[in-house]
This record gives C-alpha cells, structure tokens and sequence, in this order.
C-alpha cells in the first residue's frame, strides 16, 4: 500500500540528485562555505588524500581534518568509484532516507506503546490529540520526502560534504536505539562522536532509553546498571577506534587536526555559526576564556535537558542534535538538515508551535542572502564582513526560535494530555498556560 | 662644578605614529628634530627613532632619499647618514612602551633599546593624529595619556631617567602629559585642549603638507642652537606664538625642579660634556687600582681621553 | 734597467706576502654595463677577505680590515654563510640580462649554520633580530611564519665542512620579507661596514640622492668561508658587500651618453688607501649595437670567456687616477644619440602571476622559459607560500609548450616534477614550503600553477594597512646552465639563481570598528538560547487566568 508512493519518492529524490550533478551547481555547492565546512569541504579531502597517497601524512598541514578511519575509507572508496563517486553520494542519502523511514516506523510504535502505557493518567478531555495509527503511518512518507526533497540535504549531497557520514552516523544511532539495541546503538554514537566530536552527548538519551526498557524507575539497579554499561560501551568503542587511528597513523598527531581543530576553533572560515567572526573580533587575551564559554554553552543543555525529558528520551536526543547543529564551532547546512528532517517525527506537537511562520520567512531569507552578501562582500566588495556575519546571526535565532518552540510546544502538549486540550474557564474567564 | 644638570648622558625618543603618504608632514617633523639632536652631538647609538612610514623612498617621493622641511628644499631633514630603528610595522603602542619601559625580549638589539639610566636626559618626542586623552598609532591602535603617564612612572621608578623633556605635536597634545604623575618631566605641546595643531605648508611638487607648524619653527630655533650655545631651555618654550602656530603651545612645568630659565637647551638636545682642563697634578692615589674608579676619575680630568 | 725594478718589484711583493699571509685584505670593483635599451647598470662590489677560519672562534678575536661589529655576530651566532640582501625595484631578466648578484624586491636572507650548532631555529631568531639592528630593517618579521628550510634551491657557496655533512644538510634557513622598504637608512650601516667607509674609493661615489633615484638597486652582504690556498689546505673567510643600481641616463636628457658624474653626480679623486685592488670595469658587449668611447682611456682591455662567448672589458686602475692627483669621472659618449636595439632573452627566464578573482580563492602561475635551442634544463622551482593562503597541492599542474604557442591557456604536454619537496603550512606557524626539480625541453614555455583558499584573519593579525594586500615572496629558481650570456664566468657551465616577481594578494577583512558590537550580538543569540531552555526545564507549565499584569494561578 505505502510502497509504491514510497518508492516514487526515493526515485525522483534521486532523479533530482542526478541531474544536479550534472549542472554547473554541483561546483558552486561544493565552495559555499555555508554547505561546507573546513571540516567537511571534499576539496580538502582531495587535498588530503592527495598529500596521503603521496606517502605524507596529511595532518602534518593545517587542510586537513577528517580522522585517520574515514580518511583510509574515503581513499578506498575514491579508488574503487573514480569519477562516479558522486552515485556514493546519492546512495548515502538513500541509505539515510531509508533508516528515517525505519525510526518514523519505530518511534512510531514507541509512542503508542507510550501513549497506551499512560493513557489512564491523560485527561478525558485530552481525547483529540492522541495519536492515531494512520496518522503515524503517513509520518513515514512524509519523512523520506521531507528528507529527500529538503533543499539544505540536496545541497549538502551535491556539495559532496562529508557531513553525511557523521548524519548517517547519528540516524544509525538513534534507530538502533529506537530498536534498543545496547551495544550496536553505543558503537553508532561511538562512531559518530569518532567523526565529529559533539555527539559524545547522545550517549545520554541512549543510555536513558535504553534503561527505561529495563523498568520505569530510573534509579532502579538494574537501570542504572544499564545506563553504566551504555556509557561504558560507548566510551570503549571510542577508545578503541581511536586507538586503532592511532596505530594505523603511528602517532596521536591527528587528534590535533581533528578534536584540536573543533575544539580550538583556529579557521576563521566564515559559516552560518556565531563562532568565526566572534573570534575574529574578540581581543587577544579574552579569547581562550571565550573558547571555553562558546564551547561548554554547547554541551550544557545536555544537564537540564536530560533532567526535564528523562521521560521522554527520544526526544532529548532530537533537541541535543539540534542544539549541537546551532552551537558547534563549524555549523553548516547539512548539520540544520538533519534536525529538520526528524521534526515529522513530532509531527502531533506541531499545532502547539507559535513561532511557525517566523521561523520559516527568518530561513528562507537568510538561505537566500547568505550567498548574495558573500558575494557582495568577496567579490563585489560593496559590503563587509559584517552583512555576511549578520545574516549568520539570524538563520541561528531562527534555528533557536525553532527548537525552543519545539521544546515549548512539546511540553505543552504533555501538559494538555494531562490536564485537556480545553482550556478551563474559571469565573467566566478562559485560563492561559504559563510557565511558573 | 661642571656636573650642575646633574645628568651624564643624553638619549633622545623620537616617534613618528602616522603612516600612509598623506601624513609625509609627521616624518617631516620627526627628522627635523632628528636632525637637530644629531647636529647637536647625540650619536645614533642614544637615539631611538620611530617612523611609521618610508617616505624618503616613497614610490610618491619626487625627490628620492629625501625629506624637506620647506617647499624652498631648504633642509633636507632626512639627511644622507640616517638610522632609523623602529620602522613599518614595528611602530606600535606595545613596542613604544616597551622601549621606554626596557621590557625588551633578550634578543633585541642595542640599537633598538634605550640604555638609559638615572644620570640620563631623556628628550621624548611625539607626532601623529591624537585627540583629548589619547595618540594614534598607525591608524589602526592608540595609547592613552594615562599609559603615557604610567610608563614614565615606570621609568622613573627603574631609575631610568634623570630628567624628560616631552614634546608632543599633535591635536589636543596638551591631553598627553596632563595625567603625568613622575618627578623631573617638563611638557611641550603643540596646542591645547580643544584645540588642533595645523600644519605648516604644501609643497606643491611633493602634493601634501609637508611639516607642522610647531615643529617648524621649532626646528627654525634649533638651527640656530650650537652644541655651546647658552641658549635656555625657557627660550624655547617659548617658540611658536600663537600668531605662528595658530593654535597656543601648551607648557608643563610643576613636575620639573629647576628653573627652565636656566637651564640650557643642550641639556636635552645636545650631548655636551664640559672639559676642564688643569694645571695641577691630581694625585689619584691608591684608588687607580681599581678601573672602575680610574674610569671615573679620568672622567672628570679629560673627558676626551674616555670618549 | 727596467728589468730590474721588475725583479725588485716583484722581490717585494713575494716579501709583503710573506709578512702579511695572516692579514686580511680588501678589494674594491665597479662594474659598469651599459645596456642596448640605453640603461646603466652598475654594481660595486666590495670583497674582504681574512684568513682565518669560520670553525675557531678563537680566530675573530682580532680585527683589521673585517668589520667588527659584523665578525662578532657571525661568530657567536655560528653561522657557516651568510647572504643578505635589500632590494627595490624588480630585475627584468629579458631586457637586461642576469645581475651579478640576484636578489628579489624587499628584503632575503639565508643563512647557513655551523655543524653542530644546537637549536638552530632560536638562533635564527636572536640573528634576525641583531641584523635588524644592525641594517636598520624589519628582519625581525623574519620569523617561524615565514622561514623555511630549503632542499635543494640554496647550497652553500663557499667551503663546507667535510664531516658532518648529512647533519649540516638541515643547517640552513631562507626567508623573504617581500614587502621591505630600502632607503638611505639601510645604506648608511651597509657603508659603515666598510673600511673606508664612505669617505674614500668607490664608496664616494655612492650617493643616496642618486642610487634611489633609479628603477632597481640592491644592497647586498654575503658572507662565506673560502680556500685561501689553492690545495683549499688553510681555509678563510670572504665579505662581499655589493651594491647595485640601474640608471636611465636617457630620462634627464635626451641623449644615451653617461659619465659617474651623470649618473652618481659625483666623481672620484682618491682610491681607499686600505685597498689592495680598487678596480673600474666597462663591459663592452654593447659597444658593437650601439657604438660608444670612452673618457679616460682604459688602464688595460680584457677578455673574459663567459661560458663559451668573449665579453671585452675596460679595465680602470683607479689608483693609477688617484696617485696623479686625478679625479677619475668616467664617462662615455656615444656616436649617435639614441641607439636601442633589443636585447636577445637570456637562456632561462621566469614570470609569475597571481590568477583567479575574489577574496576567497586564487591561484599562482608561473611561466618558466627555456631558450636554448637544442638543450633540456633542469630547473629547482622554490616557492614559498605564506601560511594565510592555504595551498592545495592537489591542483599543482605543471605543462609545457612549444615556444611559439602564444596562447597560454591551451592545454600542454602534462609533465611530472623529477623530484618533489613538499611541506605543508601550519596556522599562524610556518608557511607552505613546495619545491620542484623540473626538466625544461628545449625552446619551450612551461606553465606551473597551484590554487589557494585565503584565509580571514583575526583583527589583530592584520596590519595597520591591512586592504594594501600582503605579499607572496619570490619563487627562486636554481639552475646549471652550460650557455649563457652575461655572467662573468669562465667555466663551461656554471650556477643561476633567479626570482621571481612578488605577489600583492588582497584578504577578507573584517571590520576593524567593531569587535565591541559583534561581541554583544554574538553574546546575545546565544543568550536567547540559553535563557528560553534555562526557562523551559527550570519552570512548570502551569493553568492561571491572565490579569493583566498579575496572574493568578489556579
């Protein structure tokens, strides 16, 4: 029934792909700094693996910063597919898409699992916001699509960023949680926290998830013993990735050109983060203080987070991602990409958002004057480093006008369920929600 | 008593902070006073000069290897034997201090150090865009007249100057040594507070002007200073009138002890050692057999043997 | 009886000789060429030469002729060789020929160190800065970001030591400072370096007023160890401070003819009694194009062999002038009044370009040129990039074409490089140091490019005058050339060392005013981040009616 949409989906995505492979934009893509990063430009991989198969080390330079795995993999795939690494690309993307549809079928059930676990503490007049199977159903197409059809994802697969490996990373990993797979879902977060670095945090919902299948009580033993042995996991499969890195390379030199280079922040690339002009206008002495500041404000919303959605695991991993996508020290489009393609999955707290519209024109403008004031600045030198900044700014209020909302509307929604959808009316007067 | 200043030595500072051609008037008005100290026997050796920019070989230069201080090329103040210490890029608020200060890295040279000590007059001259409080320094950082102030306390506190003559031509130039707080300073600036310094004149062949007024005829004094000439420094507080400089020389004396009247311009601008000769025999006794005090006493018998 | 003055003469020599076999001694030249396009080249040389070796340290204790203040430092900083040279003006290899000395526009130093010598790159700094002081230059901008290690493009020129030679081989460092100004301020230390001074010999003549009024002039100080004895049995060390200008006579008047007078607006009347030798020298290769006579007549005429072809000089025994109280103003007339004839390319020349738009990416392109007719060269192509203009070495290609392809951007025949040297630059630590051995077909272009991404720099990285760009240094291109014309060398091949044009690159800027705003800005989107969780976790969703300002909760 759903397959053939489905598949119609999938084949024009790469129908689409293919063509714009095939134009000039593939090119143009690839050299925009808000589609690829220093860490994930493919010119810099060329770089790389060009220094790599002339016997040099490549972290020996300051181009290159992909890890030692993914730079032996990438010379093994660049060897084997040649020019038509591009079909990689798209088939990476495909995979993507196809494990989104696998987590909207998972989560889905989870939800109704949950909803059916709680439904006698719901309110009775919460009635008309339950979730419905078919409704969850469609969530499944509507996922491929969005992914396959979001202009940032085309972008990011026709730039040939490497960025998709760490979002297939991380899609793997939460799908595996989702299936509550312990030691595969602790090696997927393992491996996307290898690739870049921030992800280290989602072993925090994992391990939540993964406990909450042992007993609803998270300071139960055994849930306890099951969120020690997820963190456990994780960091050994970390450890032992770096250090199979460190034996193929010879030396700890890459962690360096790699967690140096994320952590210290030294290219001043313009991107659509507030890092690089921060750090070029910050006075010399304050600047490491600042590092310090920039770079805890993108761990720390795993604390309060975690402790507000202990129940609801899932979706703490899908705000950690989207928060590490507007705080990392080099954001792109593909990290924006990735949250956005997981928002179907709440699809029901929708209604609850206020923001929509705002958010959307705040996008929108900002995707379309990133590139006309970077070339205003760069080329036609009739604006400055400052429009460019500015547009920055905005696309990352937009992003935190986005995932805040999100937050606000999901909690309302738990409240609803708990208290109706209705408002009350107390002496004649409609009561409001506030925050208290 | 030969020794009245009180000072053994003399080293000059003279920094230009303005760079680009537009601003050939501020290389101008260091090296005229360049000009003059040299003439009037401090050796490059005791001069520290700044210039933020080349402008005797500017491509702009019409007259290569040389700088007027006149439209009529009167003087060339650049000179034909000139050294130049801190040049371009080197001219910052930091290497300023530093200097002054002598908070070298080890490896600077000499000739990029002020070697002084608390036998030591020190002549201090600035030039450049400035304003109330603060100097530019190539457009790009400025110091302020409380870091001024500081790093004379600092020098005064590592007894590295016996007395400073502090000469600032630039707006505003009173606002720089108003936060002076450190003995034995005397100020000059080319205009008050609320006021601007102007410059001088245009040469049309070069196309900018070409030095400040006060330095102008500033430099017009000095020529007419000889290494023995009883010329006061009261004198020359009192060059540039306001009809001249069109903007009122502003002078601080309270932190200075002696009376500028009678104290002699070459105490600063010259390095003039006065000689006595003797008849007599000086017995010098035992103290010969230590060569630090044979140093000193043949010092003060001739100094021409030492020097 | 002539005989016998000769035989007393030559008594005394052989007796001075003796006497003074450990003394140092000083020679002054002047080479005057003048060239087919009516400009004057002249370069002084000044060569001291002090027997004592580089290794003892003992040895310069004691000086003479050598400077001083200059000995000092070459010996406590060990240093084996020396080259230093500041420059203005660009050398056009095709309209006039090689230089005696080569050297790029601002400022290039390298620098070979003693075998042994511990911690070499801390020694090249506390050198930079000494030589700073010394010559009145920026050279302390010389440092880790700009100084390489060469591989092959700077070998040593004088003796080098027999043992140690694998360790030694890591012993120099090269640097550029492309952007440096050289005025009277440089050549005033230059000249105090001499013996004489600027009082008497060629030095007299050297006249800021005049040697900066010219499209290219040069200082120079080059320091080495040399073999005193021809067995190379007792070693020594040799100073050559050069200066090189070239003059446009034709520019002041309409004529070709020149005189020192002209040119320097001063003539000479004493030789530098310190002097062992203080020679003038005409080339006369031009003399047949554009016919000239000289005034006074030569001492003597000499032929050199420059690599199979005979170049005549005039030979000027200037003490000849100065013992017969004489003042020495050479000058020459030319028969017709203007004469110009083109001058034929020498063998190997290069041109370098900066390629692509914008302030984001760019490109570098060279354009090498083998003239010889029949014969492959091979070529040591250095390029040293700084670290802001981050180099992909995956986009070096290398083509050559037929000379008389003129359009330059077809494609050529692709050629690999016979032996490659590549260092990747670091951030804000040293540049990228890329280094080919490249084999020229004959009569040939070949065309070498490489692509870079220009870095944004923080504000505090950028100079005062940061939109005046910042400089790419020369690449330095060494080779062995069999045939050439224009260089003083006797033997059938000898070595060539030629730069490159600079490159002025443009940067993104930021905007210097604003560091304060964009703090705040940057401070508050993360805030609004921070404060809408820190509400949303920390606070319950609670029912209460809304009245006006106060709610009431239920």
């Amino acid at each position: 029934m759903m397959a053939f949409p489905f598949l119609l989906t999938c084949f024009v995505g790469m129908g689409l792909r293919y063509w714009l492979f095939g134009t000039s934009l593939a090119g143009w893509f690839a050299e925009q700094n808000e589609i690829v990063t220093p860490l994930t430009s493919w010119k810099r991989v060329t770089e790389g693996l060009s220094l790599f198969n002339l016997d040099r080390s490549p972290y020996e330079g300051d181009i290159f910063h992909e890890t030692p795995l993914v730079l032996r993999l990438l010379n093994q795939l660049n060897n084997s597919f040649g020019s038509s690494l591009y079909i990689l690309f798209m088939l990476l993307d495909l995979l993507i898409a196809v494990l989104l549809e696998r987590i909207a079928k998972h989560h889905g059930r989870y939800l109704l699992q949950e909803q059916a676990r709680k439904i006698s503490e719901y309110s009775t007049e919460a009635q008309d916001i339950l979730l419905k199977t078919n409704a969850l159903q469609i969530t499944r197409l509507i996922i491929v699509a969005g992914y396959l059809f979001n202009p940032y994802v085309v972008m990011t697969c026709i730039a040939k960023s490497t960025a998709i490996f760490n979002n297939l990373a991380i899609v793997s990993a939460m799908l595996l949680t989702l299936k509550g797979n312990q030691t595969w879902a602790c090696l997927w977060i393992a491996v996307a926290a290898y690739l870049s670095f921030y992800p280290i945090m989602l072993v925090v919902p994992a391990a939540i998830f993964i406990a909450q299948r042992q007993g609803t009580d998270l300071s139960s033993p055994q849930c306890i013993s099951s969120v020690m042995k997820t963190v456990l996991c994780t960091l050994t499969s970390l450890t032992a990735l770096l250090y199979i890195s460190f034996t193929l390379e010879g030396s700890w030199q890459f962690l360096n050109s790699t967690y140096g280079f994320i952590l210290s922040v030294p290219d001043l690339t313009p991107n659509m983060g507030v890092f690089w002009y921060f750090f070029t206008e910050m006075f010399e002495h304050f600047c490491l203080f600042f590092l310090w500041v920039f770079q805890i404000n993108a761990f720390i919303y795993t604390v309060p987070l975690s402790i507000k959605l202990r129940d609801q695991p899932i979706f703490l991993m899908f705000m950690l991602i989207a928060l590490m996508a507007i705080f990392k020290s080099y954001p792109s489009y593909a990290d924006c990409a990735l949250y956005l393609s997981l928002i179907p999955l709440w699809r029901h707290v929708l209604p609850q958002t206020r923001n929509n519209f705002i958010v959307v024109c705040m996008l929108m403008v900002c995707s379309v004057l990133a590139p006309v004031l970077w070339h205003l600045w760069i080329y036609s030198g009739s604006a400055n480093a400052n429009f460019y900044f500015a547009i920055a700014l905005v696309f990352s209020t937009a992003q935190i006008f986005l995932v805040t909302d999100l937050l606000f509307a999901f909690l309302r929604r738990e409240y609803d369920l708990l208290h109706g959808s209705k408002p009350l009316i107390i002496n004649g007067k409609p009561t409001e929600v506030i925050l208290e | 008593d030969f020794f009245d200043s009180g000072h053994t030595n003399n080293w000059a500072v003279l920094v230009d902070t303005s760079r680009f051609w537009f601003n050939y008037r501020h290389v101008a008005n260091v090296l005229s006073m360049y000009r003059s100290v040299k003439r009037l026997g401090i050796p490059d050796s005791h001069i520290i000069m700044m210039l933020a920019d080349d402008m005797a070989c500017n491509p702009r230069n019409p007259r290569p290897a040389s700088v007027y201080n006149n439209a009529n090329q009167q003087i060339n103040v650049y000179g034909d034997d000139v050294e130049v210490d801190y040049r371009g890029y080197e001219v910052t608020v930091e290497n300023f201090i530093r200097v002054m200060t002598g908070r070298l890295p080890e490896s600077t040279p000499r000739s990029k150090r002020l070697l002084s000590d608390d036998r030591s007059n020190i002549l201090v001259y600035m030039t450049g865009h400035g304003g109330d409080g603060f100097l530019k320094f190539q457009d790009a950082e400025e110091i302020s007249n409380v870091e001024m102030g500081d790093a004379f306390e600092q020098m005064w506190q590592k007894r590295r100057y016996h007395e400073v003559l502090y000469i600032i031509d630039t707006c505003q130039a009173e606002s720089m040594f108003q936060t002076f707080y450190s003995p034995n300073i005397i100020g000059i600036a080319s205009s008050k507070v609320g006021e601007d310094s102007l410059s001088h004149h245009v040469d049309p062949a070069i196309g900018v002007y070409i030095i400040d007024r006060y330095t102008y005829f500033a430099l017009e004094f000095l020529e007419s200073v000889t290494p023995d000439s009883k010329k006061t420094l009261g004198q020359f507080l009192r060059v540039c009138p306001k009809y001249q400089c069109r903007s009122t020389v502003a002078v601080r004396t309270d932190l200075f002890q002696r009376d500028p009247e009678k104290v002699l311009l070459t105490d600063f601008f010259g390095s003039v050692r006065n000689v006595e000769i003797t008849m007599e025999t000086l017995s010098l006794g035992n103290e010969t057999t230590n060569p630090q005090m044979s140093n000193q006493v043949c010092r003060s018998v001739n100094m021409s043997d030492c020097f | 009886m002539a005989a016998s003055i000769a035989i007393r003469l030559i008594f005394f020599i052989l007796l001075f000789g003796c006497v003074f076999a450990f003394e140092d001694d000083f020679h002054e030249e002047l080479l005057v060429k003048p060239m087919k396009n009516g400009q004057v080249y002249t370069s002084f040389q000044f060569t001291t030469t002090w027997n004592v070796s580089v290794e003892d340290e003992k040895s310069f204790e004691h000086y003479h002729l050598f400077s001083k203040s200059l000995g000092e430092v070459l010996s406590h900083y060990s240093v084996q060789e020396l080259h230093l040279s500041l420059t203005q003006g660009l050398w056009h290899y095709e309209k006039w020929g090689y230089p005696v000395h080569d050297a790029p526009p601002g400022a290039e130093l390298w620098v070979w160190f003693r075998p042994g010598t511990e911690n070499i790159d801390q020694t090249w700094t506390d050198l930079i800065n000494v030589l700073s002081g010394m010559f009145c230059a920026s050279l302390n901008f010389l440092d880790h970001r700009s100084v390489v290690t060469p591989h092959l493009a700077f070998r040593p020129t004088g003796v080098t030591p027999s043992h140690h030679q694998r360790l030694f081989a890591k012993n120099i460092r090269y640097a550029t400072l492309p952007n440096e100004n050289v005025c009277t301020e440089n050549m005033t230390p230059w000249k105090k370096l001499l013996p004489c001074g600027a009082r008497a010999g060629l030095t007299s003549l050297l006249n800021a007023y005049k040697v900066y009024d010219t499209s290219y002039h040069s200082l120079g100080v080059h320091f080495r160890p040399i073999c005193m004895s021809d067995d190379c049995s007792v070693h020594g060390v040799e100073l050559v401070q050069s200066l090189a200008a070239v003059f446009d006579p034709t520019l002041t008047s309409r004529s070709q003819d020149w005189s020192l007078k002209k040119l320097f607006a001063r003539t000479m009347s004493s030789s530098c009694p310190v002097a062992s030798s203080s020679i003038a020298m005409v080339d006369l290769s031009s003399n047949f194009s554009s016919p000239f006579t000289l005034d006074p007549l030569p001492s003597r005429e000499e032929i050199a062999l420059r690599g199979r072809i005979k170049v005549r000089y005039a030979v000027y025994e200037i003490r000849d002038f100065a013992r017969n109280q004489r003042v020495f103003n050479l000058a020459a007339k030319y028969k017709s009044e203007m004469s110009f004839s083109a001058n034929e390319p020498p063998v190997v020349h290069a041109q370098r370009f900066q390629t692509g738009y914008g302030q984001a990416k760019g490109g570098v392109m060279s354009l090498l040129y083998n003239h010889h007719p029949k014969e492959n060269i091979i070529v040591n192509y250095l390029e040293v990039i700084p670290w802001f203009c981050r180099v992909y070495l995956h986009t070096l290609k290398i083509e050559s074409f037929d000379k008389t392809v003129h359009d330059i951007s077809a494609n050529g025949t692709i050629r690999k490089p016979m032996h490659f040297h590549y260092v990747p630059g670091k951030d804000r630590q040293r540049p990228y140091h890329l280094e080919l051995l490249l084999d020229l077909p004959p009569n040939s272009v070949t065309r070498l490019s490489f692509e870079f991404d220009r870095a944004l720099l923080k504000w505090t990285e950028y100079p005062p005058d940061a939109n005046h760009g910042f400089y790419i240094g020369s690449a330095v291109i060494s080779t062995v050339v069999r045939t050439a014309k224009h260089i003083n060398d006797t033997s059938e091949s000898f070595f060539l060392r030629l730069h490159t044009e600079t490159l002025l690159i443009t940067l993104p800027t930021p905007d210097f005013s604003m560091p304060y705003n964009v703090i705040c800005l940057a401070c508050t989107v993360v805030a609004i981040a921070f404060g809408s969780i820190h509400n949303l976790t920390t606070r319950q969703l609670i029912g209460g009616i809304s009245c006006g300002e106060n709610a009431v909760l239920v």
